[in-house]
This record gives structure tokens, sequence and C-alpha cells, in this order.
């Protein structure tokens, strides 16, 4: 285990057992020191120069494109010609393999490589954009959680989001809290969404939630995501979040939704507990697979010692990935309040964000208190 | 009514009892710029006190996201509006008054929640929050505020996409778009509402500490300190039938915890804390009922001498004994609301911090002990720059802390040490 970790490595557990004195876990410094042996220790880069490379001349890098570094728009999340490459370098001289620019399949579009001017990128509509799917739609962590981790820890649930509640007087929460997407007030009044309402929310139909999906398949319900919707100002119009990794739903956990008295999200057999009622954070989302990193033939630094490695290396080449950005359609499905009867309740005190009362106006200004000077 | 001085409105106020003071007072200096929101400040309360059935809706310790956020939903802007009711407009601080020590924020010419109870026939004014505004703790995390959409009414100012360069961000030394992290706990008021509101006089201040505490024999669950708390501290509990609250985690404070060895240490809440935005400690109380003078003390130098950290609310009246250093970013006005008009001041203090304050601030959380006494090493110049127009010069001077006995529990210098993995230990090629 020791030699399998980067701070580790080199070290005997012999050797720390037995010594008298503390042992510091780290890398080559703390607080952490990035290119620490190449700037104090005149040791040479990773790289097959040596140096600090802003060319790669491998082959593999021209062929993606990747040989200078340039901007990559998104490979869905944009209302422009996804996953362009965004430079006039005459040296970036990507192959796109004869997919075509209009080819909108997500293999395809993420596959090719192609290289535009910025107002030829803009001049190519995003299909997906124009067929009413105009939210960006980010996954980022969570400070609660570390991935998945603790994702049904009740007091995790009840702090990650607006809708913990130890008691569930609104039997429809899948657990003791249930996820949430933030979204801009002006944008979610603009689809008659009020602040805590639930709402559908749809990716690319092409292959979300599930490639072949019926509205008439049972599992369609399974997987096609049902969300609370949260106001929240900081973001920009087009803009929507739902943090990463919560426990998806299943078949199962459904039908406890469904059938249990107490309305839990929870498998009868198994005792999985889901963080939704209908759907999940994949229901919209896909992978990007960056080209550079489905290589195996290149150099880099050792991934658990400092070594020169070649070739294959996890966490540098494998085919793993998170979800990316994604397009997204949202639209209402039911009321806020509990039973789904009228708005959420805190809205109705006209303290909550994009429908403040005059006093709470005031309040936010800050004119409750006067100073005389 | 009896009338009391509080300093904190720098003036005489009415409450129920007479002034009485513990020998030590229980107080803590929260850093809100630092703090993350991680909650496991939270956590740790609640894994040490708050895990038993009729518990679990309960949160001694809170951190609630400014300006929506609250546990209760809304408390604090419910309470000020029952105040408005009482006293329209008339929340007013005069800051041509005021003596220094006596009155350091000026003084306060509205209503206490005590002068405004009187108005209704009550200890203090308050409310009972409802089981559904119990709910939902965390609600509005991370949720900002959107002035420029309350002006104008309307937000599509977020995108643009024709001329997405036109849009615009908010910048220092004001936010207009803002949101920051309130971490609470109960402030173990020197006038608490919770105190002056009980009927079977249950609720007590220990006069060794100044710890407030609910006598769970007496208590008899009218929920009186629920109401009358403005910050929502003590909670029902209905297994129990009795109210219950943050205990300042006393046997640590008492030194019952084997780790110190009988010293005084700083409770869950402020040991677990990741962000470091923590620090806690005992004020020796004087003669005429305010801290002893203690310069050398921590927070007395952080709350008296340098007033770079400002209690929660005063306006309402209870003196609390929790401390923050105000948010830089936020609105003026908001925070004033929020601090007092000691707020300038202190943003103006953190931002470009004098060499010593610099040190003493490094104590945050060097110490699981409390810190009854600071010192500082000289050191080096070793950075200067310019802050808002202002001269900043940086020395790494060393900072030690002294528990209760005078033994030295901490010492940490300005600049934060490097460590080297030695050369024998790397695997090299």
């Amino acid at each position: 285990m020791l030699d399998a970790s980067s701070t580790f490595y080199g070290y005997s557990a012999d050797v720390m057992l037995k010594s008298e004195k503390g042992w510091m876990v780290m890398v080559r410094t703390y607080p952490r020191h990035p290119f620490w042996e190449e700037t104090n220790e005149s040791k040479p880069m990773w790289t097959r120069s040596g140096r600090y490379e802003n060319y790669r001349i491998e082959p593999e890098a021209i062929e993606y494109g990747e040989n200078f570094i340039s901007h990559r728009e998104g490979p869905e999340a944009t209302p422009y010609l996804p996953n362009a490459i965004f430079t006039t370098n005459p040296y970036v001289r990507p192959d796109d393999y004869g997919i075509p620019i209009t080819a909108q399949h997500h293999d395809d579009k993420t596959v090719r490589n192609i290289k535009l001017s910025w107002h030829e990128i803009m001049r190519h509509s995003n299909p997906l954009w124009e067929k009413g799917y105009q939210f960006y739609c980010v996954t980022p962590k969570t400070r609660h959680r570390v991935h998945s981790q603790w994702s049904v820890n009740d007091w995790v649930q009840i702090y990650e989001s607006n809708f913990g509640d130890p008691y569930r007087m609104d039997k429809r929460t899948p657990g003791v809290g249930e996820h949430q997407i933030h979204i801009n007030p002006q944008a979610a009044k603009d689809r008659g969404i009020n602040d805590g309402d639930y709402v559908y929310v749809d990716g690319n139909p092409v292959d979300r939630p599930y490639r072949g999906w019926k509205p008439s398949d049972p599992y369609y319900k399974v997987a096609r995501l049902m969300i609370r919707a949260k106001y929240n100002p900081a973001y920009p119009y087009h803009v929507t979040m739902a943090k990463h990794a919560p426990y998806v739903s299943t078949a199962k956990s459904v039908k406890g939704h469904e059938t249990r008295p107490d309305g839990r999200a929870i498998a009868i057999d198994t005792g999985y507990q889901s963080n939704f009622r209908y759907g999940a954070q994949q229901s919209f989302t896909r992978n990007w697979l960056m080209p550079m990193h489905q290589t195996d033939s290149l150099p880099g630094k050792h991934a658990i010692a400092w070594k020169f490695k070649w070739g294959y290396q996890v966490d540098h080449h494998a085919i793993n990935t998170v979800p990316k950005e994604c397009l997204i359609r949202i639209t209402k499905a039911e009321d806020g309040g509990i039973g789904a009867r009228g708005p959420w309740e805190p809205v109705r005190t006209g303290f909550t964000p994009g429908q403040e009362n005059e006093f709470m106006i005031k309040w936010l200004k800050g004119e409750h208190i006067k100073i005389k000077v | 009514m009896p009338e009391v001085y509080n300093w904190q409105l720098g003036r005489k106020m009415l409450y129920p009892y007479e002034e009485r003071h513990p020998k030590w007072q229980f107080a803590f200096v929260f850093n809100i710029n630092r703090c993350l929101a991680c909650q496991t400040c939270s956590m740790a309360d609640k894994s040490t006190w708050l895990f038993s059935k009729g518990q679990e809706y309960m949160w001694w310790n809170n951190v609630e996201t400014k300006p929506y956020g609250g546990y209760p939903q809304f408390y604090d802007v419910k309470i000020t509006q029952l105040i408005e009711q009482v006293n329209p407009g008339g929340q007013v601080w005069n800051v041509r008054v005021g003596r220094k020590h006596h009155a350091p924020y000026g003084v306060f010419e509205g209503m206490t929640i005590f002068d405004a109870g009187a108005k209704v026939g009550q200890a203090a004014i308050g409310y009972i929050p409802t089981d559904q505004e119990w709910r939902f703790v965390n609600i509005y995390e991370d949720t900002a505020t959107s002035m420029r959409a309350l002006v104008e009414g309307i937000d599509k100012t977020g995108f643009s996409r024709d001329e997405p360069w036109k849009m615009t961000g908010s910048s220092l030394p004001e936010h207009e778009t803002f949101f920051f992290y309130l971490q609470r706990i109960c402030n173990h008021c020197t006038y608490p509402g919770c105190l002056a509101a009980c009927p079977r006089k249950a609720i007590y201040k220990r006069p060794e500490d100044g710890i407030v505490l609910i006598d769970q024999n007496r208590c008899r669950g009218y929920k009186k300190c629920v109401e009358q708390c403005p910050y929502k501290k003590p909670m029902y509990r209905g297994t129990t039938r009795v109210s219950e609250k943050c205990i300042a985690c006393y046997p640590r404070i008492e030194g019952k915890d084997p780790l110190t060895g009988g010293e005084p240490m700083e409770t869950r809440c402020m040991a677990a804390c990741v962000g470091k935005i923590r620090m806690q400690s005992l004020m020796r109380i004087g003669e005429d009922g305010l801290w002893a003078e203690d310069r050398w003390h921590p927070l007395y130098y952080a709350i008296r001498v340098e007033q770079v950290a400002l209690p929660l609310y005063p306006q309402w009246g209870t003196e609390p004994n929790g401390f923050y250093i105000p948010p830089r970013h936020s609105p003026r006005g908001y925070a004033r609301q929020m601090f007092g008009p000691g707020v300038d001041n202190a943003i103006e203090k953190y931002l470009v911090p004098s060499r010593e304050l610099l040190a003493v601030l490094q104590l945050w959380r060097a110490s699981q002990q409390i810190v009854f006494r600071y010192d500082v090493i000289p050191g080096p110049k070793v950075f200067e720059t310019q802050i808002h127009g202002k001269r900043f010069e940086m020395y790494n001077d060393t900072v030690l802390g002294f528990n209760k006995s005078g033994k030295e529990v901490a010492r940490i210098q300005v600049e934060e040490p490097i460590y080297i993995r030695p050369a024998e230990r790397v695997t090299w090629l």
C-alpha cells in the first residue's frame, strides 16, 4: 500500500513504526509547491525535451489539433458550434476524419477535430439550442460529500439542499432531503416555474435519458429527471447548476416511492435510498473524452513516483471521465407546496430571492438601521 | 424595570433583572472572511450533543448563508420587522457621541428587544417559530442577492449572446451582488433574552464563566425562551417537554477533557474548525461589569483595542458575547445593519492589518487549549505593498499563545514554514 502511494513511495513501514518521531505525509513539499524539483534542484521537466513545452511535436497532438494551446468550445453546452477548436493559427491542422461539420450525434461531434475562427464558430448555431434546450447545466462538486460518498447520510441530506427536513413534512421528499437545481429567478419565472417547484429536466433527446427511449416505456419514468428548482440570483439567465454524484433513482427506489406509505424513495428489498424521486444527474449528462487523454504513447511523470514514464498511465490515459456541462430543457412538473398544492411555503413570506417584498428589499439594502454622523 | 449598562449600545437600557456579572465571560471571535461553510462545526456539535430522539431538528451550531439563509427561516428579518412595527424608522445609531471605552461604537438611540417588549407587555419582543420554520436548516446556501435585479425589476443581464463582453460583474470595495456565511452558536449574552423571558427562572448565567444554561429540572417547557431569544438558539424538545440550548461544551471549559490535563479547552465547534476562522476564550470581568483591561489577551486585543471584531445585531440589546470580523466585500449598509456602525473601521483594519494584528490573527486555531495571553517575537520584514492606496508591510513575526496557567500552548509565525521531503526519500528515475 505504501509503495502505491506517491506520498509514501520509498518509505518503509518498519522504519516509521520503530521511529520515535512523527512522520508528515507530504508530496515533495508542504505546503504544496508545484515544480519544486524543476525550480530548486535543476531537474528536467517530465517532457520529451526536458523543458516546459508550449508546442507538442507528437503526431497525435497535431492530428487532434492540440499541438498549440487553444480553446475548444464545449462539446455540448454552447449556443454555437460544439467542440470546435477556436484558433486561426496556421500550424494547428486537425483531422476531422471526414465527419461533416453539421454532424449532430454526440459521438460524431465529440470525435471530430475542427478548427475555426470565432466568427465562424458563432455563425453556426447549436441545433439543440434552437430546439429549446437553452440552459447550461453545470455539475460541480459539493462541499458536503466526496463524489457520491455519504449522499444518503441523514445529516448530509439535511444540509445538502433547500429541502432538508428530518420529519419529512412533505411526503414527496425522497429522503430527509433531496437534490435541487439552481436557476436564475427570472429565467424560472419566464417558464412559469416557482421557487421550490418540481421540474422536469431533459437533455439531448437523441440519447438521453437513454438511447431509444419512448414516453410509453415503464422505465422512462425511472430515468427522466424530476427535481426541485431553487431560485438563485447568483446564476446568469441561461446557467443552471446541480451538484454532481447523488444516488440515482432505480426501478426499485421509484417503486418504493410510489408504494410505501411514507413515500420514501427506498428499495424495499435492499434498503437502497435514492436522492431523487425520479431520474438522476445521469439523466441529462454525457461524458466528454478529450482526445489527448486517450493516447497511450506519450511521456510524462510516473503517477506514483518521481520517474519518467512512457505510455499508458492510470488517470492520464484511462478512458474514465466525469459528465460534462450539458444543454438542458426545464419544464414545470408539480407545485412546490406540501402535497403539490400551491407554492413552496417559504416563498409565501416575501423574504425569498426574486420575490422580495418591500420590507425585504429595504432589509437587503441595510435601510433598517440609520447612522447619525 | 431596572436599568443596566450595555457597552455595545453605549448606554443604559431596560432589563428585567439588576445588573450582575460573572467572574469570567465566555466569548469568541469568528472571522467570516475565512469560512468555507463546510459545516464541520455543525456536525461536531450535532454528533456530540444532538443525536437523540426529539433533537432531530436541532442544530445548536449552524452556518447560514446571508442574506437569505437563516435557521430558523428568516429569524433576523422577522425580529427586525417586529421592532420596526413598534418603532418605525427609529433604529438609529448616534456616532457623534460616545466615550471611547464605555461606548466604542457610539450610542444606539433606537429600541432594543426589551424596549420594544415593554410596549407589547412582554419582557422582550419575539415570536415562536413554527415547526415549518425550523425545517431547511441550510436554506438558500450560496444564494446571492441581485441588487441590479431589485432596482431594475428584471434580471436578464447575466447573458448576452450578441455582446457577451458587455456583461459586468461586481468589484471591491463593495460587491452589489453578494453573499457570505454567518456562523452561529448561542452568544451567551450578558443580558440574555431567554433568561429575561423565563417565567420559571430556570435559565441562569454561571457565575464562573458566564455560560447561559437552562436548568432541565426547573424548566416546564413554556417556550418563552424560544419566543424571546432574538437569535433563536433555545430549542424545545418534544420528547422531554422542556427546552434546551448550546451549553458551550462546559465540561471542556472546566478542563474536564483528559487531553488538556485540567486546563480550559475550546468547545467542539471551535476545535473542529477547518477554515481556522474560530477562536474562543474567557474574558475577565472588572469591577464596573465591563471586560477588565487585558491588553495581551488576543480576544480583548481584537475586540476592544483594534475593534476588528464586532457583535452580531448589537441593536437587539442582549450584549452578545460572540464577535465577528465582518465580510470585507459586503455592501456596508447591510453589514452595519448586522454588526453596527463599527463596520467601516473593522473592515479597514482587516484589509490592511497592523503588524501586531497580523501576528495575533495567526493564533486562530493554533491551539485546542484556551489562550489567555499572547506575546510577539519580532521577525524580519518579508514583504511590502500597497493595499487600496495604503502602505502595507509584512513582518515574519512569531506569535506565542499561553494557557490559563501561563504555559506556552501555541507558537506560530506569520509566514507558513515550508517542509521539504528530503531527496533521499524521493525515488528518482
